[in-house]
């Protein structure tokens, strides 16, 4: 089975957008990875006689308002950014598993009292629960990605619950049942591999999302603290410059947007591979 | 011979609506009670909608029953722990109708057919000679045991039910309707194999299907159900008593032109199994009716040796009568 | 001949699923074609309708003439007139036949109205009659209901009066009663008899069960791989089979006055299109096969008892 998953992920990377997409994104982590190596400069090397400079050789992306290079910052807020939404995401998929499939293959009252609780957070937008957690815990990245993590719960417990409610009736659970396989061996050996799919490709396009949060709420202040760099603090320390040094705000933010629409794309390849083995299946 | 299986007024209700709805009970299983004999094959012949995989999920306590009791070579299953019964899992298997969803589709043959062992915490000596053993026995190819589900014919598929079946050497086989999605060349030998493995490992079979030319080939004893109950209890060569046995027999095809069936009429359709009517739920169709049997449901009784019908107008032991519908036409 | 069959060959691609096919259907005549899985039975169907481009196939060689035109390379649009008119089809599954949206009375109004120029409430009158005819209880109402309101045996009946509304002279039936209850299946039998004897129509009946063929037919086409291996009157088909796969598949359904044990089975399996053996296609799982079956294909030959066989032993015997 992992054979046919890895054949998937290969079926993905052999598309036109999947081979792109997932050269950008492989880049994007390697850069994240060593970060200290391929910086130009250290990312808090101030030059006070080099304030907002515009993009040159020396500074291929520019510096900011304390002359550091924006290139450099940009490669270590990567690391940030991914770290944070990835872990965030992680973790939230983990608990969004444990959570939708009990509800899913026990049901009952502990079902109903979850369901009620995700269903009041799915009724919010995510950037509200997140303002608020991190309102309530404090800023910092520890913060931030309780605040995804959380924000994100109900999307990853409603899936898992869905899928596992719906293979519960497939007839190879009840074959396992009569076999005398009890709740462990169903949950671990049939359903949570079946379901898992769908939920990795969803956790896949969600961690993009979470990527643009985790800016949004660094714009706002509330995730790195100065002066560690990540895209979104980049951008709002950026806003005072706009006019004088555009590259700080923007190119930050094109990273945001490249990041993201990148793995939307990978996340569609991915899709079409898993669909297509799962014709192949049914033929 | 003695009983390995034995069913008490066993019920099953089913209830849904509620909040807005009245709430409706569904009664898909009502007062079913029999005895099986070692090595014997017991049929239970309906319609869709007459419980007959309802009871195969009761008598194996896939789910538990409203009302009655099943005993299992002795043993009341009722009383059984959970864990206990998870072992007694073990003597009693069942195969299924479509063998194209039995199968996980993610697990090679080799793994479904290991599995019925990891369940059960069993280690097998040898897995490759297991698996290898196990795909000869269903009159399989070794080398299908890296293949997946879907690589697979149906008939192929049902063989690797059948060896997952009788990997932990069942005494009770419930077989529900396993021939029913396949082919009739691929139907003849799967029954011939069936046949083979019960004579080899000393098998009892509960056989569930819709078909009774086949139900009276392949069993010793028929159960006939409508709408939850036992309507008729025979002998495989025994001529029906209760209208709707003979109504199922005159619906079943001969491969003989000569035996047209002269299609009686059977008015309507199976009612719904909710709101029964008080009488027999037969006598909206029955060519017999009369005003009793729309009043007093009647019970099982005895129609001459190892024969029950609950009708209260059965139909005088004749032999079968083949019309030729041409001639009448 | 109200149709007839000849040499007809469908091809996908490299392949031809179906080949050599000749047959043939009067008025007032129930033609079975038995088969298993595979056998290209639907497919034949599927080309008398004119519907096989839409699944990717073609007719590659051989004629259908239906009243005496080819309907191969008819134009769409005769086809369309045909097609729903005076040549109808019933599928297998009446679930998928009916439009789950849609009122009964105005899908079975449709035919009527497109190929005989009926109106609104001239159609919904014929419909009603039809209803009628098929033993719908209580037509009225039952007209004004949507498919999942009904049972199977009922929205069979339906997808029948659908066919029927065209006023077709060709009937293709195709497993109708396969998804049904035993004494619905009956009754769904009894009524296309009674609807090819009254009304004389051509009837088409594909089938996978013998006992249906045995119940409900005047002719006989056996299917297999594609082809037609035997094609004979029913008493004579039954009473004496000449190809070893009809006598096979006669043996695998279980009689009345069978003992445990008897029934034979046929070993191995229906190869794939892709997989065919050389000569007879039958030959890896014949009991009688000899040298010639593995390397030459027998043809189909009509005697002039409008029977025949497509094997070397049977005409050797």
């Amino acid at each position: 089975m992992i054979k046919h998953r890895a054949l998937a992920l290969l079926k993905a990377v052999s598309t036109f957008k999947g081979g792109i997409s997932g050269a950008f994104l492989l880049l994007l982590v390697i850069g994240a990875l060593f970060a200290p190596w391929l910086s130009p400069y250290p990312y808090d090397q101030q030059d006070l006689g080099i304030m907002n400079q515009a993009p040159s050789l020396t500074h291929l992306f520019g510096t900011d308002e304390f002359g550091r290079d924006v290139l450099s910052r940009m490669i270590t807020g990567a690391r940030t950014s991914l770290s944070v939404s990835v872990t965030a995401i992680g973790i939230s998929v983990l608990l969004g598993l444990v959570l939708g499939a009990t509800c899913g293959y026990f049901g009952g009252t502990f079902d109903r009292v979850v369901m009620t609780v995700i269903d009041l957070t799915w009724s919010f937008p995510e950037i509200l629960i997140a303002l608020m957690l991190v309102a309530i815990i404090g800023p910092g990245l520890e913060g931030v990605v309780i605040a995804i993590a959380i924000a994100y719960l109900a999307q990853f417990t409603r899936l898992t619950r869905t899928q596992i409610m719906s293979l519960k009736s497939e007839t190879y659970v009840e074959a396992t049942i009569s076999l005398g396989a009890g709740h462990a061996h169903v949950l671990f050996s049939h359903l949570l591999p079946n379901a898992l799919a769908p939920v990795l490709v969803a956790a896949m396009l969600a961690t993009g999302d979470a990527i643009i949060l985790e800016a949004t709420l660094g714009f706002f202040g509330l995730g790195a603290q100065p002066p560690t760099p990540s895209w979104g603090a980049m951008m709002s320390s950026g806003t005072a410059q706009l006019f004088i040094a555009p590259w700080v705000i923007l190119l930050p933010g094109l990273a945001v947007a490249l990041t993201v629409v990148f793995i939307n794309l990978f996340g569609d390849a991915v899709i079409a591979a898993l669909d297509v083995r799962a014709k192949f299946r049914e033929a | 011979m003695s009983d390995l299986l034995t069913v008490n007024g066993l019920s099953r209700r089913f209830s849904d609506g509620g909040l807005f709805r009245k709430r409706k009970t569904f009664h898909a299983v009502s007062d079913v009670s029999f005895t099986l004999k070692k090595g014997q094959i017991l049929g239970v012949v309906g319609e869709s909608g007459c419980g007959k995989s309802t009871l195969a999920r009761l008598v194996l306590r896939l789910i538990n029953p409203s009302g009655g009791q099943v005993t299992f070579d002795g043993v009341d299953m009722a009383s059984l722990s959970r864990g206990d019964m998870r072992r007694l899992r073990q003597r009693m298997q069942l195969v299924f109708q479509d063998p194209y969803s039995a199968i996980d589709p993610r697990y090679s043959i080799r793994d479904a057919l290991l599995e019925p062992y990891r369940v059960q915490g069993v280690k097998p000596k040898s897995t490759d000679e297991t698996v290898a053993s196990l795909l000869d026995m269903v009159g399989l190819n070794s080398s299908l045991a890296a293949s997946y589900p879907h690589q697979l014919s149906g008939g192929q598929k049902q063989r690797v039910g059948i060896a997952r079946a009788l990997a932990l050497n069942p005494s009770l086989v419930v077989l529900d309707e396993p021939t029913a999605s396949l082919d009739v060349s691929v139907q003849a030998q799967i029954v011939a194999l069936l046949e083979r493995l019960r004579q080899e490992l000393g098998l009892t079979y509960l056989f569930i299907s819709h078909d009774l030319g086949l139900v009276r080939y392949f069993c010793d004893q028929i159960l006939v159900m409508y709408l939850g109950r036992i309507v008729e209890v025979l002998p495989s060569d025994a001529a029906p008593a209760h209208p709707y046995t003979r109504a199922l027999l005159d619906s079943t095809f001969e491969p003989d032109p000569k035996r047209r069936r002269s299609i009686t009429r059977l008015a309507g359709e199976i009612p719904s199994g909710y709101d029964l009517p008080a009488g027999c739920a037969f006598a909206n169709r029955c060519p017999r009716v009369s005003d009793l049997c729309r009043k007093v449901l009647p019970t099982l009784t005895s129609q001459g040796s190892g024969h029950q019908a609950a009708c209260h107008h059965p139909l005088a032991a004749v032999p079968e009568v083949a019309v030729d519908q041409r001639s009448v036409a | 001949m109200l149709l007839d069959l000849e040499m007809l060959r469908i091809s996908f691609g490299a392949f031809a699923p179906v080949d050599q096919v000749t047959l043939s259907v009067d008025r007032g005549e129930i033609l079975g074609i038995v088969g298993e899985s595979g056998s290209g039975k639907s497919l034949t169907a599927t080309a008398i309708m004119g519907l096989l481009p839409r699944i990717g196939g073609q007719v590659a060689a051989g004629t259908i003439r239906f009243d005496g035109t080819d309907l191969v390379g008819l134009p769409e649009r005769q086809m369309r007139r045909l097609r729903g008119g005076r040549i109808a089809l019933i599928t297998q599954n009446p679930m998928t036949s009916l439009d789950s949206m849609m009122r009964i009375g105005p899908q079975i109004d449709q035919a009527a109205r497109l190929h005989l120029g009926l109106s609104r409430s001239a159609a919904r009158a014929r419909s009603l009659e039809l209803m009628a005819d098929l033993r719908i209880p209580d037509p009225a109402s039952v007209y004004d209901l949507f498919p999942h309101q009904l049972s199977g045996g009922m929205k069979q009946r339906i997808v029948i009066a659908m066919a029927l509304a065209g006023d077709p002279e060709l009937l293709i039936a195709d497993e109708p009663t396969t998804a049904l209850d035993v004494t619905v299946q009956a009754q769904i039998v009894q009524i296309l008899v009674d609807l090819v004897r009254q009304r004389g129509l051509g009837l088409i009946l594909i089938t996978h069960d013998m006992g249906v063929v045995a119940q409900a037919c005047d002719r006989v086409a056996v299917m297999y791989c594609g082809r037609v291996v035997e094609l004979a009157e029913v008493d004579a088909l039954f009473a004496q089979p000449r190809h070893p796969y009809t006598q096979a598949l006669i043996r695998c359904i279980p009689r009345h006055d069978m003992a445990r044990g008897t029934m034979s089975a046929i070993p191995g399996v229906v190869p794939s299109a892709a997989a065919q053996p050389p000569g007879c296609r039958f030959n890896p799982r014949c009991a009688r096969v000899a040298d010639r079956c593995r390397v030459e294909i027998p043809e189909l030959r009509i005697g002039v008892s409008g029977n025949g066989v497509a094997c070397h032993v049977a005409e050797a015997a």
